[in-house]
């Protein structure tokens, strides 16, 4: 009995054993890592970085990020005039540019999209990136004109940002919020094409033979689903994946390896809206000393192990217009204290009060902002150590981000994925449809219209550089750091884009895998 | 008997009814909430379209009703994430699980039981020992941790499977499948196994004690027949039930092991839609899992009857 069994369990080893020597993916195939599924409908995709890469790769706007900068360079569009205000654009369009369907793309196309973008039954991911749009006209096949309602010099900019341009011969008719059979089959105009997807599993690109760009290096572009983080390493590990973002502990695990480790600086920022019309926070020297009391070096340490930078303001480096020359808030809870005594807090018994009333500052954050809590926890004790009553206040996340603007919360722990320009006037203007801060200065105002209208790049960015200075000295909230993401690369890999991942998959034609 | 059936069938549509009420008042209390809307770009309008939009504005019982007027006609309702309808992800996930499951299933049951009767028969041997230790090993280790020490073992230093997924269609056969489903569906009946070769290695022994097995010994029958035929049939009870209970654990294990190893069943599906609050996905996902739980323990009571004719239902 027993001998026949072990007979059986060498005929299973056997078996095995053959099953084992199996087979890797395709040459020429890049392969990325993705923690869930992502959709290729770019119009109302949710802006998850999910949906962001996939549909990078096989779609395009008028515009394009260059290979390793957040500048801009023709895409579908090829050229651009704006009129002496920058608030009327005219492009001319891309001659001879096919879907991947075999149909011509025109302005129609074009002007599908945008009307798609505007409409407000449709939850347009980019509507707030181009709000002050009024109208989109087709002038001849291959030219489109945009009129703004304010002037918009930095329009061709935010063009590149997540807005490519859908088909309207497949998309007309169907459901705008959700064309099933579109997300099912994505159609673009990208290097890449759509090849096959399975839930949970992959979603595939193959290489577009009929490319107005020319040869596509790469044969295939697959986004593996990896659900779990250590898995994904695995992956990379064993040579089944070549791209993944991963968190600082897991560094250790890929040292030494085929792999390389880097850290790339995102144009997002983590900070903590102070809301100017809630008491203290009217007063811009309370203000100035919550920069003061709070330790962002150390911040950065505890809670993403080094993998970010300080940050000064709503336009992060990578940006352009971005100026360091702005005021610092280095960690100073002496200067904060006297900020705050200048202010008319005083101190007893390590407690700051004024007209008898203490300084309570309610942290509002929730899960939705990766880290919020921890962030939380450590600004209460920082501000606590200076005298004030801070508290925490944790809240369902979509509570926590219509309350931002509702004006229900004091304070806001959050983060943002910043724009790519440095026009920020729907962030900061006095009533700016993206104000999380109840942020308003006249003055300041005046500066972004300026600003917005001065096509002369040279010129703009010293018109930045004063609104960002200006900025500097009064905060908003207190500016926490710029995140960095941190990506493992195989080290087949060859001629991968330097920009955050969100912007470097538009960018893969030329990359390389070797074998 | 046929009382008996329709008694269970009408308990079984209640017991169905409840989990949904449940599950929909459990999953919108929860804190957090849909991930579509944990989305810093929305503006406040577009938020309230949204939300106006995933019908998350009128009130939780104008909700539910209207989730069950829906299922009572075949719609799931639409994925939140994915933006398809919830019945095509779950039919385009359920039989990678049930694929995942049988095979972990017969692992599990056949090496339980082989290993289990084997160790009956060498009760207190240096194999019982190993056997009885490895078992339990199996019962406390998480699945989550197997089976990344697995996937470091066999996938990253010997490179002789694959990390996890599926074949894609083109790299398409049986030996591509197996060498995905090894580890995957081994991490996921260890549990099962082990239990079941523990309750047939106490069964067997306590059934070898009873007259009909000695009776049969002094018959002169060959010993492999007094043990595969005499004394396994009635050991059989008590290991049916382990395996009818083990199923719906077999069913929510699926969901750590498919995560750790990527494999696109529902479990997976149903851990990522919790992950993000997808609402309606949620929902599909604990409709089908109940049923199928509903059934295997519906399943498991008949089982009683062919093994023991003495069990009666009324």
């Amino acid at each position: 009995m027993f001998k026949s069994m072990m007979r059986a369990t060498g005929l299973a080893a056997l078996a095995c054993a053959t099953i084992l020597s199996g087979t890797a993916w395709a040459e020429g195939t890049l392969t990325l890592t993705l923690p869930g599924m992502p959709t290729g409908y770019p119009v109302v995709a949710s802006g998850g970085l999910s949906d962001i890469l996939a549909t990078n790769v096989i779609s395009e706007g008028l515009t394009r990020w260059k290979k390793d900068t957040l500048e801009v360079e023709p895409a579908l569009a090829t050229s651009w005039e704006a009129n002496d205000d920058a608030s009327v654009w005219t492009f001319t369009l891309r001659d001879g540019v096919k879907w991947h369907d075999g149909e011509p793309f025109t302005a129609e196309d074009v002007k599908f999209t945008f009307d798609l973008i505007l409409n407000k039954d449709i939850r347009a991911a980019a509507a707030g990136q181009v709000d002050t749009l009024s109208s989109v006209e087709v002038i001849s096949p291959n030219q489109v004109r945009m009129t703004f309602s304010k002037p918009n010099a930095s329009l061709p900019l935010m063009l590149a940002y997540r807005m490519p341009i859908v088909p309207k011969h497949i998309l007309e008719g169907q459901d705008p919020n959700q064309p099933t059979a579109f997300i099912e089959h994505p159609i673009g105009t990208g290097p890449f094409k759509f090849a096959e997807a399975a839930s949970g599993q992959f979603w595939a690109t193959e290489r577009n033979e009929e490319w107005w760009g020319g040869d596509v290096s790469l044969d295939e572009v697959v986004f593996r689903i990896m659900p779990d983080a250590n898995s994904a390493v695995a992956q990379l590990r064993a040579g089944s994946a070549d791209v993944a973002l991963i968190r600082p502990q897991q560094i250790s695990a890929l040292e030494g390896g085929d792999i390389d480790v880097s850290a790339v600086e995102q144009p997002s920022v983590y900070y903590v809206s102070l809301i100017n019309n809630k008491p203290p926070f009217e007063d811009v020297k309370v203000r100035q000393a919550m920069n003061y009391a709070v330790d962002k070096e150390g911040i950065i340490k505890a809670v993403v192990d080094g993998y970010a930078t300080v940050a000064s303001g709503m336009i992060a480096p990578s940006i352009e217009g971005y100026t360091a020359d702005v005021m610092q808030y280095p960690y100073d809870p002496e200067k904060a204290k006297a900020l705050l005594a200048e202010a008319g807090w005083t101190e007893a018994d390590g407690k700051l009060s004024k007209d008898g009333k203490p300084l309570s500052v309610e942290l509002t954050t929730s899960t939705g902002v990766i880290g919020g809590p921890q962030l939380a926890q450590i600004i209460q004790q920082q501000l606590g150590a200076i005298g004030v009553e801070a508290t925490i206040n944790m809240v369902d996340f979509r509570d926590h981000w219509t309350g931002v603007f509702d004006g229900t919360f004091q304070t806001s722990v959050e983060y943002l994925n910043l724009q790519p320009s440095a026009d920020i006037t729907n962030a900061l203007s006095c009533g700016g449809s993206q104000n999380r801060f109840a942020y308003c200065d006249p003055e300041l105002d005046k500066m972004f219209a300026d600003a917005s209208a001065i096509a002369e790049p040279t010129a703009r960015k010293a018109k930045y550089a004063e609104i960002q200075k200006r900025i500097g000295e009064n905060p908003p909230g207190i500016w926490l750091y710029y995140p960095k993401e941190i990506r493992a690369i195989s080290k087949r890999v060859q001629g991968f884009p330097q920009n955050p991942l969100r912007m470097a998959t538009t960018h893969l034609f030329d990359v390389t895998v070797q074998e | 008997m046929a009382g008996y059936l329709v008694r269970r069938l009408a308990q079984s549509v209640i017991l169905f009814w409840i989990v949904t009420v449940l599950t929909f008042v459990i999953i919108r209390q929860a804190p957090g909430g849909p991930a579509i809307l944990a989305n810093p770009d929305l503006s406040k309008e577009q938020m309230e379209t949204l939300t106006e939009t995933l019908g998350l504005a009128d009130p939780l019982y104008v909700q539910y009703g209207r989730w069950l007027g829906g299922l009572l006609r075949g719609d799931f309702g639409t994925s939140f994430n994915e933006g398809v309808p919830v019945l095509s992800l779950i039919a385009e996930r359920l039989p990678n699980t049930l694929m995942l499951s049988s095979v972990a299933l017969v692992i599990a049951v056949a090496l339980g039981m082989g290993l289990g009767i084997l160790s009956a028969v060498k009760r207190n041997s240096w194999f019982d020992g190993l056997a009885s230790t490895l078992g339990v090993l199996n019962l406390s280790v998480p699945a989550f941790w197997l089976g990344i020490v697995l996937i470091l073992l066999f996938a990253v230093e010997l490179r002789w499977l694959p990390v996890g997924g599926m074949p894609r269609s083109r790299d398409w056969s049986l030996i591509e499948l197996a060498r995905h489903l090894i580890l995957p569906s081994v991490v996921a009946g260890g549990f099962l196994m082990a239990n079941v070769m523990r309750y047939t290695r106490s069964a067997m022994l306590e059934v070898s004690d009873q007259l009909y097995v000695t009776a049969a010994r002094a018959m002169g029958i060959r010993e492999r027949r007094v043990l595969l035929v005499y004394a396994l049939k009635n050991a059989m009870l008590p290991v049916i039930t382990v395996i009818g209970l083990g199923l719906p654990q077999l069913f929510a294990g699926a969901a750590i092991t498919e995560t750790v190893f990527a494999w696109p069943g529902i479990g997976s599906l149903g851990i990522t839609a919790a992950r993000t609050g997808d609402f309606p996905l949620i929902m599909g996902i604990t409709l089908v899992v109940s049923l199928i739980v509903i059934v295997a323990n519906l399943l498991t009571d008949l089982s009683y009857m062919l093994l023991d004719p003495r069990v009666k239902f009324s």
